[in-house]
């Protein structure tokens, strides 16, 4: 087959080599982005706590779950992670004092890596309920919110750093 | 120019790069406060540490068997030597002789049989004698720890059996060569004297052999085995020759660089040990059917110039140790294109 | 005598093999370990390593012996799995990324390889024995130095703490046995990685299909014999490229396949005895230098590990020291890889002699005479 397409003509073999060519460079940067897209992970952070300044206050009580993993109870001042791959994403809340269920869908930017999700501004309907998390954001905020709110910050203090440390443990 | 040329083709680009490379090394190391005195003093020491070693390939590769990547036998045998030589409780002068003369039967009997395997093999002899020499070490790994020695300073404490992996010479022939007649210049020189005399002497004996009767014979085995066998030379026991003199130079080498180092390494340390000493005489001008005595003082002074150099200079001037890195890339890279160049047809 | 003769040609033939098999079987009593312990053990090393063993097939159809150099095809897939980490990407997708960037790297690296191993017609063993460790350097340098530096790395976590380089263990755990995992059958108390070994049955397809391609058949040609293939217009130096790159992509997967299962990443080590556990099992399998098949993969890989597990054992219960039982079976797998190569150079050249005798017609008795001690010699090895 590849002879008799030779003897007739090297120009035309020549184009089929580099369209197939060019065709399988599209492939691999295709597979490559969709790797990419769906198999980037995210730590997503579930958070149930108080506001600093009172505007809302945390659940008393709540099983959520994120896609279809295991639902995890939370109780004010919880804070806990999912692990997730891709951007698009679902949580689903439900309440025990009125036993009523939300479910909302999320994006998370491609590239980053831990995001917060605040379940009582979500269900309070305060935007943004969904931030990005960095350690070293938090742990200054914790410290710049610190001697006037007391005991506040000391707890902001300490569930927000061990958290992220635990976390930087069980990564690696 | 032409003679230039040749010269240049002769010689090899990649010896070029290395010597020039050593050279501005030198150059720099005043800038990167790296006391010269103490560097040359060093250079000299690992010279003298390595040559013998370095001289082990000398015999293999004028008898056409190649590069000797068996050496762990020879240095087996020479850690067989200087353990045995502890265990009988030998000091001094009397010791490190001792380890020779104790190491010499090991070395010609694994030789001997090392020639054997080799003669069946010819053609195949690098990749067959490495893997010969890997499975040697291992083999020893396990006598090492089964071997009845029972000196305090050689084995286990807790267990009272099994050999250290490393033992040090301390009170035994330490430094035994290197301090004898040492010239010390200073308070960084110090020139080994008895230590480059003991190598001056191993050079000049093989330099001798190569041209008595033996060693002519044993060459044209090498350059041209049909020719010399029409001429009536043993094919097989020129080579067997030339296998036990490299094994029993690999065992006094690794004796001398005990010494001087001041432990025997036992266990796996002698497989790292082997491919330095085949990239030291290619670096030296040796191809893999070549090889002569300047190729063994020039490959082992620049070879071991450039892995003293390295870590004190460019650490000092890069604040990073690539001393390893660029260890590595030397010496394989240095093998790499005596493998690949194409063998000259002997005129 | 030609019975007799005939006995000896068929054990050097297979006297790896049956060594082997000896050994193993003396030494699983002593190790105390469950027949079902073990059964388990070898269906999960099948997994993990028989596509590395599987990527030395090419090579040796096209005559260039067993293939040292594959250990730059599993720094390439080293590679990909260093920046799949970095880059957060996990499960089987990260596999795959890993896979797509340590392509293009493996078939640059195969491609060297390939025209170094040309310019060392006759020595290719031992080239890219060496070719290995000197690409091993570059790798320390880019590994070492350029990652972080030269290239950033968004992921702290795998970065040193000078700021640059990559840490000595990585941890895998966002792709840790994910293609194991993605089916794993349970099977009367075995787990079974199902897509692992689909993967593999479809490898072993491919070159089973490779060799009846032309492409396949040029390469047998230039394996049997290289002056004859050139006559016959088949370009010999093209061809032995294209099965050393083959053979680096496929240890580059296998790398990466190996790796997923291990669940961690020595950074500067993992490479080193990639070659040498394959060689050793391919010819464990009873393969030699120019002749192999797939069932050599696999009878390899099966024996070899079993060896593996019960070794370290063994030696502690016999002799008190697990070191001892560690040292042994490194003994046996270097052993192995200089005995097969003896006896088959010992074949060789027995061959040779032969044929120039019976063109001379003079009665052969000096081979057999040979033949004992190339074995005891073997056994001194």
């Amino acid at each position: 087959m590849n002879g008799t397409t030779e003897a007739k003509g090297a120009p035309q073999t020549k184009t089929r080599r580099h369209l197939v060519r060019g065709g399988l460079l599209v492939a691999y940067i295709l597979i490559m982005v969709l790797m990419i897209l769906t198999g980037r992970r995210h730590t997503i952070l579930i958070d149930n706590k108080d506001a600093a300044d009172g505007s809302y206050r945390a659940i008393n009580g709540m099983e959520v779950s994120i896609d279809k993993q295991e639902s995890s109870e939370y109780y004010p001042g919880d804070r806990d992670k999912a692990m997730v791959q891709g951007q698009k994403h679902t949580i689903k809340v439900n309440i025990f004092d009125d036993n009523k269920t939300i479910e909302q869908s999320f994006t998370v930017p491609l590239w980053n890596d831990m995001t917060i999700i605040s379940v009582p501004k979500m269900v309070a309907g305060i935007e943004p309920w969904i931030e990005p998390f960095t350690m070293a954001e938090q742990i200054q905020e914790a410290l710049e919110s610190g001697p006037p709110a007391g005991e506040m910050s000391f707890q902001s203090l300490d569930s927000g750093v061990p958290a992220g440390t635990e976390q930087t443990q069980q990564s690696p | 120019m032409r003679n230039l040329k040749t010269f240049i083709q002769d010689f090899g680009w990649p010896r070029i790069i290395i010597f020039f490379f050593l050279v501005a090394l030198f150059v720099m190391a005043p800038f990167v406060r790296v006391r010269l005195d103490a560097s040359v003093s060093d250079v000299l020491n690992r010279f003298g540490q390595n040559a013998i070693m370095v001289l082990a390939m000398v015999p293999m590769i004028q008898s056409g068997c190649g590069l000797n990547f068996g050496l762990a036998l020879g240095l087996v045998a020479g850690l067989l030597g200087a353990t045995l030589s502890l265990q009988l409780e030998l000091h001094g002068m009397l010791g490190f002789l001792g380890a020779i003369v104790l190491a010499a039967p090991f070395s010609i009997i694994l030789g001997w049989f090392y020639a054997k395997l080799l003669n069946k093999v010819k053609g195949e002899e690098m990749t067959i004698a490495m893997y010969v020499g890997f499975s040697f070490i291992m083999f020893m790994c396990i006598m090492w720890l089964v071997l009845p020695y029972n000196n305090p300073t050689m084995v286990w404490g807790y267990a009272g059996k099994g050999l250290r992996t490393t033992i040090s010479v301390e009170n035994y022939w330490l430094h035994i060569l290197n301090n004898f007649l040492a010239i010390k210049i200073g308070q960084f020189f110090v020139f080994p004297t008895g230590l480059l005399l003991f190598v001056a002497l191993f050079a000049f004996l093989m330099w001798l052999f190569l041209r008595s009767k033996t060693g002519t014979a044993m060459t044209a085995v090498g350059s041209n085995p049909d020719f010399a066998r029409a001429s009536g030379v043993d094919v097989d026991k020129m080579r067997t020759i030339s296998v036990i003199i490299s094994t029993f130079l690999g065992a006094v080498g690794i004796i001398v660089y005990e010494q001087s180092f001041g432990f025997i390494q036992l266990y796996t340390a002698p497989s790292p040990m082997v491919f330095p000493a085949v990239a030291a005489i290619l670096i030296g001008g040796a191809s893999i059917n070549k090889a002569s005595m300047a190729n063994v003082l020039v490959g082992t002074i620049l070879f071991q110039g450039l892995l003293t150099m390295t870590p004190s200079v460019i650490n000092s001037l890069l604040q990073t140790d690539m001393s390893e890195v660029i260890r590595i890339i030397v010496s394989n890279g240095m093998i790499l294109y005596a493998l690949t160049r194409k063998v000259k047809v002997s005129k | 005598m030609s019975a007799r003769k005939k006995l000896s040609t068929l054990f050097s033939r297979y006297a790896v093999v049956i060594i082997f098999v000896i050994i193993t079987l003396a030494a699983i009593p002593p190790s105390g370990l469950s027949i079902k312990y073990i059964l388990q053990e070898i269906i999960t090393r099948l997994g993990r390593n028989s596509f590395l063993v599987l990527a030395l097939l090419l090579p040796i159809y096209a005559g260039m012996g067993l293939n040292f150099g594959m250990t730059l095809g599993a720094m390439a897939g080293q590679v990909g799995l260093i920046f799949a980490v970095n880059y957060g990407i996990a499960n089987w997708q990260g596999l795959v990324f890993a896979m797509l960037v340590g392509l293009p790297i493996s078939v640059l690296l195969g491609w060297v390889c390939g025209l170094v191993m040309n310019m060392a017609k006759g020595r290719e063993m031992v080239t890219g024995y060496i070719l290995a460790f000197f690409i091993n350097g570059i790798y320390q340098f880019f590994v070492m130095y350029m990652l972080g530096s030269v290239i950033p790395m968004g992921n702290k976590a795998i970065v040193l703490s000078r700021g640059y380089g990559i840490r000595n263990t990585l941890n895998l755990e966002s792709v840790r046995q994910s293609l194991d995992n993605i089916v794993m059958l349970h099977v009367g108390g075995f787990s079974i990685p199902l897509v692992t070994f689909i993967i593999i049955a479809l490898l072993c397809g491919f070159v089973v299909w490779f060799k009846k391609t032309k492409l396949g058949q040029d390469m047998r040609a230039v394996g049997q014999d290289m002056a004859v293939a050139e006559a016959a217009g088949i370009p010999v130096e093209k061809t032995r490229i294209v099965a050393i790159i083959i053979s680096t992509v496929l240890a580059c997967a296998g790398q990466i396949i190996f790796l997923q299962n291990m669940g961690n990443l020595a950074t500067y080590n993992a490479h080193d005895q990639t070659g040498f556990f394959a060689v050793a099992a391919i010819l464990v399998g009873g393969a030699s230098v120019t002749h192999a098949s797939i069932a050599n993969v696999f009878v390899g890989v099966m024996l070899l590990h079993s060896m593996f597990v019960v070794s370290p054992l063994a030696g502690q219960k016999l002799f008190g020291s697990a070191m001892i039982g560690e040292y042994f079976r490194q003994f046996i797998g270097y052993g192995v890889i200089a005995l097969s190569l003896v006896l088959y150079a010992w074949r060789t050249r027995k061959a040779a002699a032969e044929a120039r005798l019976s063109l001379r017609g003079v009665q052969d008795d000096s081979a057999k005479g040979n033949g004992g001690t190339a074995v005891g010699n073997g056994g001194q090895a």
